[in-house]
């Protein structure tokens, strides 16, 4: 999508049009989707989030003020409904039925399975999926939150460091130790 | 990815981070990086985007209406608002002052005799004004023949307007 043609889409959201709209579903929609997946490690989960970012953007992009980093607002707004979910959730303290986690878990991949055209990489793909997925679990949530904001985002560690609220060193430092405790997790296993 | 290096880069020279640390800041953030980059991604299903779109079009097809209750919504609580400042205004002058009407006594006469019927025809107006204002217009008709004029006018019209005064 051209820089020009995001700043009319946008301009568009903000008069109601429902192709705008869509137009934004389709150019981010599949990297919120995978962003809300990572983060929440969940499919059902990425799912919702998928669903209400769209529909909170209808209300938000109101307010939005087009200056170039449309992508970094968006993935902002995205990473700040992961954590208020996850937060509800451990107020609910939610119980997952066994059932519920093998359907997830076989959802999962099967999504890894439809985006991958050689059966023969299936396997070896949906295990190394699930192997990151296993090995962000084991990152503490702030540390995941910033490795995904700057993988899926494309956020600049100034960026990072403004919407967490952190001097621009911590951010570095943050998304340096994350990133090699990830690939010494992911070595191990 | 160039980007992100060049983001990398920078900052590591504004942190004033020593060369060998630096040099390996990068290479873990690239090497981070790379792992993240090869991993398969998978797409959300075709379903929900779908949905997503039904969504959208259902929740901005309700906003005009919403819209609209809105606004009548802020008219009614802005008239309710004026009226009960009006009130409060009101209460607070106490009651106005009656108008007074254009004394019986002192009428603007329009016409008063009419010499073949014998007719006397009293028009008292207040602001009259052209025949569209015929709600203020009052007409006294006295019918009274001459030879049966018993009281004196002045008694019937006031001292100022006796049948001389006013013919």
């Amino acid at each position: 999508m051209e820089h020009d043609s995001l700043e009319e889409i946008i301009r568009l959201c903000q008069q109601g049009r429902p192709e705008a709209f869509h137009s934004l579903l389709r150019e981010f929609g599949p990297k919120l989707y995978r962003f809300f997946l990572r983060t929440s490690g969940s499919v059902h989960d990425a799912e919702d989030l998928l669903q209400d970012i769209f529909v909170k953007l209808l209300e938000k992009i109101k307010d939005y003020q087009h200056q170039g980093r449309f992508e970094s607002w968006l993935f902002c707004v995205a990473a700040n409904m992961v954590r208020d979910r996850s937060r509800k959730k451990q107020r609910r303290g939610t119980v997952v039925p066994l059932h519920d986690a093998v359907r997830e878990k076989g959802q999962l991949i099967n999504s890894i399975e439809a985006s991958v055209p050689e059966p023969i990489d299936q396997l070896e793909k949906s295990e190394e999926y699930d192997s990151l997925q296993q090995a962000l679990a084991m990152l503490p949530d702030s540390d995941k939150e910033i490795i995904m904001l700057r993988h899926y985002g494309g956020l600049s560690f100034q960026e990072i460091a403004g919407h967490f609220q952190i001097p621009i060193g911590t951010a570095l430092t943050r998304v340096h130790r994350g990133l090699k405790k990830l690939k010494k997790i992911m070595e191990k296993s | 990815m160039k980007k992100l290096e060049e983001d990398i880069t920078q900052l590591v020279k504004n942190l004033q981070i020593d060369e060998q640390q630096a040099q390996e800041i990068i290479t873990d953030l690239q090497a981070g990086d790379k792992l993240l980059n090869s991993q398969s991604e998978p797409d959300p299903p075709a379903e929900l985007l779908d949905q997503i779109e039904i969504t959208i079009k259902t929740h901005l097809s309700h906003r005009p209406a919403r819209r609209v209750y809105i606004w009548s919504m802020r008219f009614a609580s802005a008239a309710a608002i004026i009226i009960i400042f009006v009130t409060l205004i009101t209460l607070w002058t106490g009651p106005g002052s009656v108008p007074v009407s254009t004394p019986l006594s002192s009428p603007k006469l329009v016409d008063i005799y009419d010499d073949d019927s014998a007719l006397w025809e009293v028009a008292l107006t207040q602001e009259m004004d052209g025949e569209e204002e015929i709600d203020d217009l009052v007409i006294i008709e006295v019918s009274l023949m001459w030879d049966e004029i018993e009281e004196p006018l002045d008694d019937l019209f006031g001292k100022e307007n006796t049948y001389e005064n006013v013919t």
